[in-house]
Parts: structure tokens; C-alpha cells; sequence
């Protein structure tokens, strides 16, 4: 492809390559944060991209189109789960709050990861997620969750603390 | 199997579950607002003409010189209240009376506003024997404080801006300095002036912030290149380095000969390190590496020669296997570690609460329980935010009602004076979480 080369068609061409290329990881990252509930982790990643498409135009850097997807999957998460903790007794969330689907197909033991994942305050969450789930560099996490670098390590510190703490209890 | 190969492996399970993802689907047309489409794949990142770069490095300078114009006589300082607290009181009059020989407690502080996602933190200034709010400090334009030092007394402070990324490409963000002097019952109370220490922290994280006993010298641990999105530069080496307040001219650098991030080590701003200055006015201790299997403490002579950080500095200190601090500052006399600890996962405080412990340096032993928290709790958090000496130190005990709380402020928070078994409120206000020893400073 040359300097000139248009793409397909425009921003709906890139924004639905970019999507080719990124929902798959998007969408097991909204996964791991909301329960393994597929469903709802792909209205997610499709609000996200919806976004990025309306904001395509202002968005010079298309470097930054996965970091910005990504960051506006984990606010929709936030968002989901807000909801749900409005709806629903925060003891009721725990862990029996876990998707049908992945009730249905995961193991016992991969459940009560998510379920122990779905127990930590949303940012040590998100932190050993992109980090330790998805393998994200510390800077990339950073921007993800708009917090510094050294957030990222704490709270990813703390999360993996809490979630050692957690599972071992559990069992 | 420890817990990351267990986060592995249920990634794995997901992925392995997961159904073919939907397609897109977006609206029919353009987007709203949309610019004629610029080709982007396959392209080199745009680059600017070569004449344009000194003119725009010009425009530059005069806009940064335009701010620090501005900053250097900020608006919140004029309109701070006239609380003229007498000359006499000290924080004590709100808490426990420390001992007659011993450290005073600190009255004034400086603390951040709480975090959002709108990326600007402001400085507020305050009273606690009061309970008021002295001033609120605005950061330059496109910067946000991001962490600050109290001096010996409870009147000088060091805010530490870092710029943020705010146009249509990334820049690396660079630290601003400022000292804030309080003089209780002047017609002026604070001021905030720059310190001139030049841009030379690109992309740095702030790990480590201290001001001399003599207020000469201002200790900065930091770590560069890493707040850099185009991961492009590798992080570099944890970096220890003096300055000079008056001068702003860095002293001496001590550099880590393997860096940290290579190791995994966990790092956190913007004092977390716990680096301190202990009272003989040379001596620099801190945390490293960060948040290792077992936390250790080391001291650094800055008189003495070398520019290794760990050839050259001493391993006096490792918090006991199977404890952890999220938070350690050392006393002033060396003498003691003074730990903050967390207390998360199912049962909360029912099955530990956060507590304060001395440590006895001498003998790496726990000296005492200083102060444990009594209350009902999903999350607790200690944080040790001043040290005095081994049996008095000012802490920070926030916690949360759920572990499922979407929200960032902490349900209670209580700042105060530790003694051994006490904990004597102060009237501090904080209105977020996660209050750090580098996000509160006394």
C-alpha cells in the first residue's frame, strides 16, 4: 500500500478492519471483567466501537485507536457492573452473580477465578486483567485505565494479593 | 499453581469458550462531524516539516514561559481565607499529645483533590487543628499534581506537576516542581514559586520524594521513559537524584544497574517507595525494589562516593516473610519501619484488620502493634503517612463497605495520630482514596 492508497471505505472501512482485528481480544477482556458473559461483553465492545467510529474524524493518531477501544471497553464494564450493582444487593453479586454461560462452560476452578476476579474494587481489576490476563504492557494498561504507570503496578500488586487471598479462602 | 497461572488458565478457558464474535454494526453514513477520511494504513506516522520544528520548539518555550509566569503567582493564593491560627497551637490541640522529647506533630498539610477521570488534580492546603481549608493550588495548564514532600516543619512543601497529554498527538509528560511556603497569620499565608530544576524526568515516574531536614536539598527517585503509550523507549533504570531547592541544579545521580522493569519489579507514585531523609541531613532511605516478595529497606550515605543505587546504598531492613506493607516510611532516627497494611479478600476485617506495626530496624523484629484498626469492613487499607519515631507516626485507615463498589471514594476514612494502641483523629479532609504517603504530605 502506498502514502496514497485510500482505504476501502473510509472510516467505516477502518473502523470495521479495526474491529476484525481487535474484538475478539476486546471482547475476552469485557468477558474476564464482567463474569464470562459474552453477551453483554459484546454490546459492550460494539458501544466502544461505535465511539471510536462517531469520534473517528478528531482521532489523529490511528496508533491510538486500539488504546482508546480499549479504554472505552473498560469504562463500558464500569458501567455494566455500576448497573448491576444498583440492581441487585451486593451480596446477591457474589459469586453466584456469575454468567449462565459461564456457569455452563467453563470449569469450577475457572469459575471461581472470575468470580474471585468480579470481588476486587475496579481498578485492581482492571490492573491484573490487562496485565496479567491479557499480557498488556504496563504502559499500555496505563492508558487504558487513564491512571499513571505506577497505578497500574500497585494496583496490580494489591489485585493479585487480594485475589491470592480470596481463592484461598474459598477453597 | 499461584495465582497468575491460574488467571492464565482461565483466560485460556475463555478464549477456548468464547463463540465467534458478532460483526459490527454500524450506523449508515458518515459519522457525524467527520473530515474528509485521511489515509492512515500502511503510513509512517506523520511527521512535521523540518522548518516547522524550530519555530514550533519557539512557540514552545514562550507558552511554558507563559505558564510558569502564571503559575508563579497563582490565583488561589490571594483568595485564601485569613485563618490565623495562633502561633502557639499545635496539632496536638486536636490529638494525642506526642512525647516531651520527642518529634512534633506536624499541623499543616498539603493533599490532592480527589481523582476523577477528568485527569486534573488540584493542591489543597490545610489546617488540621482546624479543620479548614487554608488554600487550594491550581496546577499550570495540561499538568495535574501528581504528588508532593513536607519538609521538617509543617510549613514547606514540594508539589511535584506532571504535564499530560492534551493535543492530537502523544507527548511525553515532564514534571514541574513548586514550593509551597505557609506563613500562618501573614497577609499572605502561601506562597508558591518554581523550583528551577530543568525538563530532564521525560515520561519519569515519580516513585520516591523527600526534602531535606535543612530544606536545601530536594531527593527525587524516579524512573524514565515510562509513561511513554507508544512503548517505543524501554523503561529506564530507577534513578535517584539530588537537587539543590534554591538552585534548582541536580547534586548527585545514583542509578539501579539492571532496571527495575526487566524484573517485574512493582512500582507506584508518587512517594510510595517511602523514600526518607533520616535526620543527619545525608542519609536517603528507601524502598527497593518495590513491592518484592519481601519488601526491603535500604539507606544511602549521599556523602559518600558512587553513583550505584544498589552497589552503593545498604540493605538495613526486610519486612518479615509472609507480611506485607503497602505502605513503610522509615523513622527519621533509623531506628524504626513504621508499616501500614491492608486487609482485602472475602471476610475483610472479620478476618484481619489493617494495623500499623513498628518495626525495630536493629533486629528486623516486630516491635509493636502501634494501632489496629476495630471495625466492620469488606476492604481496609493502613497507610503510614508521616513518621516520627517508633512509637509515634501519623496514619491513614480508609475503608470499604463492599468489594464490589464501583465508586472511588472509600466509605470512611480516618486520618490521625498514632501512639502505641491509639489512633487520635486529626481534622483532615479527604474526599477520595488511595491516599499514598506522596498524595498526603505533613
Amino acid at each position: 500500500m502506498t502514502e496514497t492508497a485510500e482505504p476501502a471505505a473510509g472510516a467505516e472501512g477502518q473502523v470495521t478492519a479495526l474491529y476484525q482485528a481487535h474484538a475478539t481480544g476486546l471482547v475476552r477482556l469485557a468477558m474476564l471483567m464482567l463474569g464470562g458473559d459474552q453477551g453483554a461483553a459484546e454490546d459492550v465492545v460494539q458501544d466502544a466501537f461505535l465511539g471510536l467510529y462517531r469520534r473517528w474524524a478528531a482521532l489523529r493518531d490511528p496508533d491510538r485507536a486500539v488504546a482508546y477501544a480499549r479504554s472505552s471497553v473498560l469504562n463500558g464494564c464500569r458501567d455494566v457492573l455500576r448497573r448491576r450493582s444498583r440492581k441487585i444487593p451486593a451480596a446477591l453479586l457474589e459469586p453466584d452473580a456469575e454468567s449462565a454461560e459461564a456457569r455452563a462452560l467453563l470449569g469450577e476452578e475457572h469459575r471461581e477465578v472470575l468470580a474471585a476476579l468480579r470481588r476486587l474494587p475496579d481498578r485492581q481489576r482492571e490492573a491484573v486483567v490487562l496485565r496479567h490476563c491479557l499480557d498488556l504492557k504496563e504502559a499500555e494498561v496505563a492508558e487504558a485505565m487513564n491512571v499513571s504507570r505506577g497505578t497500574v503496578k500497585s494496583s496490580s500488586h494489591r489485585g493479585l494479593a487480594a485475589l491470592a487471598r480470596i481463592l484461598k479462602e474459598d477453597q | 499453581m499461584t495465582v497468575e497461572d491460574r488467571l492464565r488458565a482461565t483466560t485460556g478457558a475463555v478464549t477456548e469458550a468464547m463463540r465467534p464474535v458478532r460483526p459490527l454494526t454500524l450506523p449508515p453514513g458518515q459519522p457525524e462531524g467527520s473530515a474528509p477520511v485521511r489515509p492512515h494504513w500502511g503510513r509512517l506516522p506523520r511527521r512535521w516539516p523540518g522548518w516547522l520544528i524550530p519555530l514550533a520548539a519557539a512557540v514552545a518555550v514562550i507558552a511554558v514561559a507563559a505558564t510558569l509566569v502564571a503559575v508563579r503567582d497563582l490565583p488561589g493564593s490571594h483568595l485564601a481565607p485569613r485563618v490565623t491560627p495562633a502561633a502557639s497551637v499545635t496539632a496536638t490541640s486536636t490529638a494525642a499529645p506526642p512525647p516531651s522529647a520527642g518529634p512534633v506533630v506536624p499541623r499543616y498539610y498539603v493533599t490532592l483533590s480527589a481523582e476523577s477521570r477528568v485527569p486534573v488534580r488540584d493542591a489543597i492546603v490545610a489546617d488540621a487543628g482546624t479543620g479548614k481549608q487554608i488554600t487550594v493550588v491550581k496546577p499550570p495548564s495540561n499538568a495535574t499534581f501528581a504528588g508532593m514532600a513536607a519538609g521538617p516543619d509543617d510549613r514547606t512543601f514540594v508539589l511535584d506537576a506532571r504535564t499530560f497529554f492534551a493535543g492530537p498527538s502523544w507527548t511525553p509528560p515532564e514534571h514541574i516542581w513548586f514550593l509551597v511556603r505557609l506563613t500562618p497569620g501573614a497577609a499572605r499565608q502561601v506562597q508558591v514559586t518554581r523550583i528551577p530544576i530543568a525538563a530532564s524526568m521525560s515520561a519519569a515516574e515519580i516513585v520516591g520524594l523527600a526534602l531535606s531536614p535543612d530544606d536545601g536539598t530536594l531527593a527525587i527517585l524516579f524512573q524514565p521513559d515510562v509513561i511513554d503509550v507508544s512503548v517505543k523507549t524501554p523503561p529506564g533504570p530507577i534513578t535517584l537524584r539530588t537537587y539543590s531547592l534554591a538552585t534548582g541544579k541536580a547534586l548527585r545521580t545514583w542509578t539501579e544497574p539492571v532496571p527495575s522493569s526487566a524484573a517485574g519489579t512493582t512500582l507506584d507514585s508518587d512517594n510510595v517507595d517511602g523514600l526518607t531523609w533520616l535526620a543527619d541531613g545525608r542519609t536517603l532511605a528507601f524502598t527497593y525494589p518495590s513491592f518484592a516478595v519481601h519488601q526491603t529497606v535500604r539507606t544511602l550515605d549521599t556523602t559518600s562516593p558512587g553513583t550505584n543505587l544498589v552497589a552503593d546504598s545498604r540493605a538495613v531492613f526486610q519486612v518479615p516473610a509472609g507480611r506485607a506493607c503497602g505502605s513503610l516510611l522509615m523513622t527519621p532516627d533509623g531506628q524504626t519501619v513504621i508499616c501500614g497494611t491492608s486487609t482485602e479478600g472475602a471476610g475483610g476485617c472479620a478476618k484481619g484488620q489493617p494495623e500499623f506495626d513498628a518495626y525495630t530496624v536493629a533486629t528486623g523484629q516486630l516491635d509493636r502493634v502501634l494501632y489496629r484498626h476495630q471495625g466492620s469492613c469488606a476492604v481496609g487499607v493502613a497507610t503510614v503517612e508521616w513518621a516520627g519515631d517508633g512509637t509515634l507516626a501519623i496514619g491513614l485507615v480508609e475503608t470499604f463497605k463492599s468489594v464490589d463498589f464501583s465508586f472511588p471514594a472509600s466509605d470512611t476514612n480516618v486520618v490521625g495520630v498514632l501512639t502505641p494502641g491509639k489512633l487520635a483523629p486529626l481534622r483532615v479532609t479527604l474526599t477520595g482514596s488511595s491516599y499514598g504517603p506522596g498524595t498526603v504530605a505533613f
